[in-house]
């Protein structure tokens, strides 16, 4: 809380306390912020781990390269653990990006576009705020609220996927320097670009489902990023996560610079 | 002066024009309506006074603070209110007024008691916890000028204040407007196309058309300028013979209009139509309308539609 009196005037308080009380009375922006963590990192790990009781070999067989890389970095670990690693260290961090994605996407799109959909921006504009101050009480706003439900979906990711490792080989892996590095580091990254993002997309859409289709830039990327984690044709390693970091972090800064510089009044009407 | 205005013009860059050469003057306490019809250019206008759009030429002085120089500063001591600038129909009618209390930077305790009271004021004490989706028009136009209130702004913009109230509730806003403004010399600019209306609330009015200001002032004043003398109206069964020798002209086939300057040459015009031999059934001084004036000066000002135009 000092932290955010340091940050933000109690104006910008107010409008950032707005933003999330909106999103959380809004059926469009509350479902899919919540239906795509909970299929993400609750019903996906699950069902690895039903199938790896069930004995199913069909991941075994389908990622059979990656699967052979990891058996070579960890040559002690028995089969079942190979598979949850794999699945868990390789193939997950890169899909865990969605649940960031998505929220940071909701959120700024609720913030901004919604605002000029409703013609409420213009309400706002009659305060004593700047469009500065609103663009960062917004910005910020999306943030916390996208970083919030990507923390709380690393932690019931992390129960599940530990219950399950220690029924099923008796270990518990989560988490490790990869994924701590992907939510400290990448998530909030990744989380100010589709904010950014869908600032520009402000400046340009009229409705709150026009601005969803353009957050569709931004997951392609990651389904790409996806594609070549499953193939094997990149391994994740935490050295990669910290380039991607930092290459996203110096792109979050250019573009919100370059937001604030260019944002007028009149291209929020 | 609350408001100069100088030379001020907007145009887009879709190279429409929406103000063009606009100088205006508005002293402090002063009911003023901006009238025109829709397209005139009155949101335009209200939202270049607030620095929400640029000015493409001139500029403007808000008690003397530079309009281009801090428009938070100006947004403290203005307030607005038009259908352009929406509730939050997700929250109830406190929350929204608490916190545009808040972005206005007042304390939580002066919110709340401000909030209270122009909920009070304009009858929504009973809705103030009911979410805006859920209010009626009339409910939410209240909204409006209860937020646009919220800061006790010395100059207040308000667009068709009283469209879609009730004649009660339309009667209290007119009230609260002339309090305002008699009382505590809080600036109105009350933009309407309702001439009417317009005239039995405000002191002053300007003609906006086309974003041109054709005519400002006070209606006296207006009238002088234009010369637009009172109308004395007659009906009679012999008046054909002396409408020539009065310089009238016919409204319809029993009613002579002939103007004159003022009420004190009614008495001895009738002596000398009576003398001549005319019977005069009726006869009724006109004063021109503020609506009869303002169609009066747009018809001046608008050029006469071209003969190849027509169909």
């Amino acid at each position: 809380m000092a932290l955010f009196n340091r940050w933000l005037t109690p104006a910008e308080q107010a409008m950032l306390v707005k933003d999330a009380r909106q999103a959380a009375g809004d059926k469009r922006i509350l479902v899919p912020m919540l239906i795509v963590p909970a299929i993400l990192v609750v019903v996906l790990p699950v069902l690895l781990f039903v199938g790896l009781h069930l004995g199913s070999e069909q991941l075994e067989h389908s990622r059979a390269g990656l699967l052979l890389k990891i058996a070579q970095l960890n040559p002690q670990a028995g089969r079942a653990q190979l598979v949850v690693e794999m699945v868990v260290n390789y193939l997950y961090p890169v899909q865990f990006l969605l649940v960031p994605v998505m929220a940071a996407s909701v959120m700024a799109a609720s913030s901004f576009v919604g605002e000029k959909e409703h013609k409420t921006f213009e309400s706002l504009l009659y305060t004593p705020l700047t469009v500065g101050q609103l663009y960062r009480a917004k910005v910020l706003g999306a943030f916390v609220i996208a970083y919030a439900i990507a923390l709380a979906s690393f932690a019931v990711f992390g129960v599940v996927v530990n219950v399950g490792s220690y029924l099923e080989f008796g270990a518990i892996i989560f988490p490790n320097l990869r994924w701590m590095l992907l939510i400290l580091w990448v998530t909030p990254a990744i989380s100010v670009l589709c904010i950014c993002l869908m600032v520009w997309v402000s400046a340009r859409a009229q409705s709150y489902q026009e601005a969803q289709q353009w957050s569709l830039f931004v997951v392609l990327p990651i389904v790409m990023a996806m594609v070549g984690q499953t193939s094997g044709a990149v391994m994740l390693s935490e050295w990669l996560l910290v380039a991607a970091g930092a290459g996203l972090f110096a792109l979050d800064f250019v573009l919100l610079g370059r937001a604030l510089r260019k944002v007028r009044p009149e291209t929020l009407l | 002066m609350s408001i100069e205005v100088r030379g001020l013009g907007k145009s887009f860059a879709t190279g429409a024009v929406a103000l063009q050469g606009i100088d205006l003057d508005i002293a402090q306490g002063t009911l003023f309506g901006l009238l025109g019809p829709n397209g005139a250019g009155k949101t335009t206008m209200v939202r270049v006074l607030n620095g929400i759009l640029a000015a493409t030429t001139g500029g403007a002085r808000i008690f003397g603070r530079d309009l281009a120089g801090d428009p938070a500063e100006i947004h403290r001591i203005c307030g607005v209110m038009t259908e352009t600038a929406a509730p939050y129909e997700a929250l109830t009618g406190r929350e929204n007024l608490e916190l545009f209390g808040r972005l206005h930077g007042l304390a939580p305790a002066e919110v709340a008691a401000r909030s209270g009271e122009l909920l009070r004021v304009l009858d929504l004490d009973e809705h103030r916890d009911k979410r805006v989706k859920h209010y009626s028009t009339g409910m939410k136009r209240r909204l409006l000028i209860a937020r646009a209130l919220l800061h006790r702004p010395q100059i207040l913009y308000l667009d068709e204040p009283t469209s879609g109230l009730d004649p009660e509730a339309a009667l209290q806003v007119n009230q609260l407007l002339g309090h305002l403004a008699r009382r505590d010399g809080v600036t109105v600019v009350l933009c309407t196309h309702q001439l009417k209306y317009a005239e039995s609330l405000c002191t002053h009015f300007g003609f906006l058309d086309h974003g041109r200001l054709l005519a400002n002032g006070t209606l006296a004043e207006l009238l002088r300028q234009h010369q637009a003398a009172p109308v004395l109206e007659l009906r009679g069964p012999n008046l054909h013979a002396h409408a020539d020798a009065l310089g009238g002209t016919w409204q319809d086939h029993d009613h002579l209009n002939v103007p004159v300057q003022d009420e004190t040459e009614v008495p001895a015009l009738l002596r000398r139509l009576l003398a001549a031999g005319a019977d005069v059934y009726e006869a009724r001084l006109r004063q021109w309308s503020l609506e009869d004036l303002y169609f009066a000066v747009v018809a001046k000002h608008r050029p006469a539609p071209s003969a190849t135009g027509s169909a």
